[in-house]
């Protein structure tokens, strides 16, 4: 039976089936729900018959499954070319296979999509610990390769040949290394092309609905680290960092105004000092990007909407890197249209009548609309109203409920409340959103998802001045600490989870080990390989350089892969046979006599004997010292044996030299 | 107890040694120039193994058998295989005696210590499997009973390469049975001068003075199987077999009981040359005889440059 139709040992099937549940197992929260118990059954059902040696199952019942798995498929995530049913279908097919696998050939073509399915993931995150996970991932699947190939041992988890796995796999990081750096890149990612792998990131997103920033508050994965200029960092509380503005509201939803206009900066009015930082956001499927309020200038790639936005062309499917300059103002003074200030005072207007009446009360009482602002902050902190990530559930008419019932949420369902006041009360408003806060350890300020936050922005007109745009936080009237402390500090104290300093010390340094991370390795663009080619001096512009590079980056590291190959398999003499070279190297001139050194060292030393007569005595007791000393039964006094054989070799010499 | 038995076996290893060098020299002043096949046919002697000769007519197989058996004091038989002749001429015959009315049996000249069987293809194959049988399990069973042959018993047979009528040739799994084949070949020229000088030719007609005893050739048998094999050599002569084995030209490789040959071989001829360990110059001397009649190349043709390839090609450092 040839090796490729060989049937596969238990322990063989259980590297591969490790390999492949490690692969699959980072993906399993994105796939369909039936995908994990068909998992489990295929699994089960793999070992059972291998257990109790039932037959390979038919090729018809196979193709049948697949079929249904490819429906499934479709009925879970749709038809059409993108990055969810790409992956899905590969690692369904994938698991699937071991259905079939019970010869060589098959695990072999397992373990390779094993290692196509460990970089599937790659192309949802390029996170540190993801890296650490598919490193493991990576071993497993290269061990499981090295279990088919050959076995050291029986034992299933053999020590020294995982050990020599993980020495194959240390080979290979120089490679890896190289090529990351060298490989030509392209300007953009594969899959970055925006519509075929859209997709909703975790993230901010252009509409709110209830809910939908709950959602951010438990995750506490960083949206994007800002590093102020001379580490001049603003107050907490002036530290909102805008995102979508959202106008319209349609009783439950709050979605964005589509502008036609955009603009690369605002006219700076304010002799105050601006704040210069960089920002690196992570990567959020969206095309918005953060700066505090307000942006001066739009970095490059990217403009300012009308209502002061910052939006990018594409969308951000990787990390960016954008430099800002900021006005920290909460008041913004801007011209408005009459369009503009009827969709600011718009709300739906058969819903929310007992608030409609009291804000129509509000109105009657004074014209002023900071009066009226004030007594709805006023209204905020001094009524029963409570901060609670845990709110009652609210529907029909949403603001009601909220103002004169529940009287319990968040951030969201303040800025929106506060917000139809106003424009019951006949002031413009909107509803912005974006991060609030962020943790400063020092080197930058770390803002993470559960710092999304919602405010309002109010239009103040007083007579002839000119119009300004004031941002009125309520949340702060109901929960200063949000403000003042951020989220998440709030937040754990209220859902009373372990919370100990270390693994907040834990969580703050690895993202800092994150940081850096981004910096050096996610961050490699092409800019910055091209800073590199041209320190090496190599003209990254033109195509035919960059051809012959990658051909000859191929040629030398594959040249490079020998040097392993020889030093394994480089032949490795023991003393006795270097003294024997030693012996050999002697005659090195004489090429008929040095020809004989692979016949052994009777027939060399016998040859030798004819060439040098002279030396005949020493010859003889060389070639019966070495004998013994090799091949007898009696190996003691070794070290003695080999200094004399030293010093006869030297005696050898003197008389082949004279 | 290898330490004790190799220091106690030191004293009389040398002098084994020259007893045994002295023999083929002895032998040599009537085989000329053939030192090296002397000294392997008395090493398959030691080692317990039959040879097997394949010469033309008239080169000295006789005379080489003769001498050997003279030296080592042995009994000597030959017989002279025909198409005609039967097991009985060659393992004996049982015959009815009037006057003890039994059957007595009366041996064959298989009851011998020296056998020379000369052109053992002419006999039909079925006396030439009674003659090997017996070879190999040292006894005849013979009317139900078992008579074992001598301890020192040693087969030399002699086979004409010639393609004759009314030959039978040796099977592949007979000829195993031998440990090594050997052949003579023409002497050189000097050596041939010499044989038709007047003093060779009266020394000749002389018989060689024994030198050692059967008895003392079955203790060199038993302490030739003494004679020790590092790691080194052992994998050097599996290398070697495995060569055989996987050599594009050669029909099929040695055996088991081939490469145990070898080893025997190995043992003696590194005894002979007075050492209690082998080393790969011995089993590289012992391989082209226990090869040369187990090895066919794939046309039938003599694997000889075949056999001489594997061993200068595999190295040892």
């Amino acid at each position: 039976m040839s090796r490729m139709t060989s049937q596969l040992s238990e322990k063989q099937l259980f590297w591969i089936v490790f390999a492949v549940l490690l692969a699959v197992l980072p993906q399993v929260h994105r796939l369909p729900i039936w995908f994990l118990p068909m998992t489990v059954a295929v699994v089960s059902y793999r070992f059972y018959a291998q257990i109790y040696q039932l037959k390979q199952t038919y090729n018809r019942i196979l193709t049948v499954l697949a079929i249904a798995a490819m429906i499934m498929i479709i009925y879970s995530q749709g038809i059409g070319l993108s990055r969810e049913i790409s992956v899905t279908i590969l690692i369904t097919m994938t698991v699937l296979k071991l259905l079939e696998t019970y010869t060589m050939r098959d695990a072999l073509l397992v373990v390779m999509l094993c290692y196509f399915v460990t970089m599937t993931r790659f192309l949802y995150s390029q996170d540190l610990l993801l890296v650490f996970y598919l490193f493991g991932s990576a071993f497993v699947t290269t061990h499981a390769l090295s279990v088919l190939n050959f076995e050291k041992t029986k034992r299933w988890f053999d020590t020294s040949q995982l050990r020599a796995t993980a020495g194959s796999l240390a080979l290979a990081v120089p490679f890896a290394a190289l090529f990351f750096l060298v490989f030509p890149r392209l300007g953009a990612p594969i899959w970055g092309s925006p519509d075929i792998f859209g997709e909703g990131k975790t993230g901010i997103s252009d509409t709110m609905s209830p809910g939908s920033i709950i959602e951010l508050f438990m995750d506490d994965s960083p949206a994007f680290r800002a590093t102020f200029k001379d580490h001049k960092t603003p107050p907490k509380n002036q530290l909102y960092w805008r995102g979508p503005v959202l106008w319209n509201f349609d009783g439950t939803t709050w979605s964005r105004k589509k502008h036609n206009r955009t603009r690369t900066r605002i006219q700076q009015y304010s002799e105050r000092e601006t704040y210069q930082y960089q920002i690196e956001l992570e990567s959020t499927g969206q095309k918005y990007m953060f700066g505090l309020d307000y942006v001066v200038n739009s970095p490059s790639g990217a403009f300012l909407l009308p209502d002061s936005i910052l939006y990018s062309p594409q969308k951000i499917n990787q990390l960016r890197h954008y430099e800002l300059e900021s006005l920290l103002l909460d008041r913004f003074y801007q011209p408005l249209d009459e369009s503009d200030k009827l969709l600011l005072l718009d709300y739906p207007a058969n819903q929310n009548q007992q608030t409609r009446r009291m804000m129509h009360s509000w109105q009657q009482e004074t014209k002023k609309p900071l009066e009226i602002i004030n007594r709805a902050l006023t209204w905020f902190n001094q009524d029963e109203f409570y901060y609670s990530y845990s709110p009652p559930p609210l529907s029909g008419d949403v603001i009601d409920q909220f103002i004169f019932e529940s009287k319990r949420g968040f951030c969201e369902h303040y800025a929106s409340s506060f917000t139809i006041m106003m424009r019951m009360a006949g002031i413009p408003a909107r509803v912005v959103t974006g991060y609030q806060g962020g943790i400063n350890n020092g080197e930058y300020l770390l803002v993470k998802q559960s710092d999304a936050h919602a405010w309002s922005e109010v239009y103040i007109t007083d007579g002839d001045k000119p119009g300004y745009w004031l941002r009125v936080d309520p949340t702060s009237m109901v929960a200063p600490e949000r403000v003042e402390r951020g989220s998440r500090q709030i937040m754990d104290e209220k859902r009373n989870i372990i919370d100990y300093d270390w693994i907040r010390n834990f969580k703050e340094s690895m993202d800092r080990y994150r940081y850096r991370w981004n910096q050096w390795v996610r961050d490699f663009n092409v800019s910055k390989q091209q800073a590199l080619f041209e320190v090496l001096g190599i003209d990254h512009r033109n195509g035919k350089t960059l051809a012959m590079m990658m051909a000859g980056i191929l040629l030398i590291t594959g040249l490079l892969s020998l040097i392993p190959i020889w030093w394994l398999n480089r032949k490795r003499y023991h003393t006795l046979q270097r003294i024997y070279l030693e012996l050999v190297a002697k005659v090195r001139k004489n090429s008929q006599l040095y020809s004989l050194k692979n016949q052994g060292v009777e027939t060399f030393v016998t040859q030798m004997k004819i060439t040098y007569p002279e030396a005949k005595t020493q010859l003889n007791h060389f070639l019966d010292t070495y004998l013994a000393a090799r091949y007898s039964n009696n190996a003691n006094e070794r070290k003695q044996t080999i200094a004399h054989l030293r010093q006869t070799l030297l005696k050898i010499k003197q008389i082949i030299k004279h | 107890m290898t330490q004790h038995a190799s220091t106690t076996a030191q004293p009389n290893k040398n002098s084994d040694a020259q007893i045994i060098n002295k023999v083929i020299e002895t032998i040599g002043h009537k085989i000329l120039d053939k030192s090296e096949a002397i000294e392997i046919v008395v090493a398959t002697l030691i080692a317990g193994g039959h040879v097997l000769l394949e010469d033309l007519p008239g080169l000295g197989k006789t005379t080489l058998a003769m001498s050997i058996a003279q030296v080592f004091g042995m009994d000597y038989k030959r017989i002279q295989l025909t198409s005609d002749m039967m097991p009985s001429d060659v393992l004996g015959v049982s015959i009815y005696d009037p006057t003890s009315q039994t059957f007595s049996y009366h041996k064959g000249p298989v009851f011998t210590q020296f056998l020379l069987a000369d052109e053992l293809n002419r006999a039909t194959p079925k006396t030439q499997s009674a003659l090997l049988e017996a070879m190999a399990e040292n006894q005849v069973s013979m009317d139900g009973k078992t008579y074992l042959l001598d301890d020192a018993f040693f087969v030399m047979a002699t086979q004409n390469p010639i393609d004759e009528a009314g030959t039978y040739n040796l099977p592949q799994s007979q000829l195993d049975r031998f440990l090594v084949s050997l052949s003579l070949g023409y002497p050189a020229t000097d050596s041939e001068r010499q044989l038709y000088s007047q003093s060779y030719m009266q020394a000749f007609k002389k018989p060689l003075p024994a030198l050692t005893t059967p008895k003392q050739l079955r203790n060199w048998q038993q302490y030739s199987q003494t004679i020790h094999a590092a790691e080194e050599v052992l994998d050097f002569l599996q290398l070697l077999i495995k060569k055989t084995r996987t050599h594009s030209e050669i029909l099929h490789g040695l055996s088991p009981r081939a490469g145990l040959s070898l080893f025997r071989l190995s043992q003696s001829l590194a005894m002979l040359a007075g050492r209690d360990f082998m080393t790969p110059a011995d089993v590289k001397k012992a391989f082209y005889p226990v090869c040369r009649h187990r090895l066919v190349a794939k046309d039938n043709r003599p694997a000889k440059d075949i056999i001489k390839s594997i061993v200068h090609d595999t190295e040892i450092i």
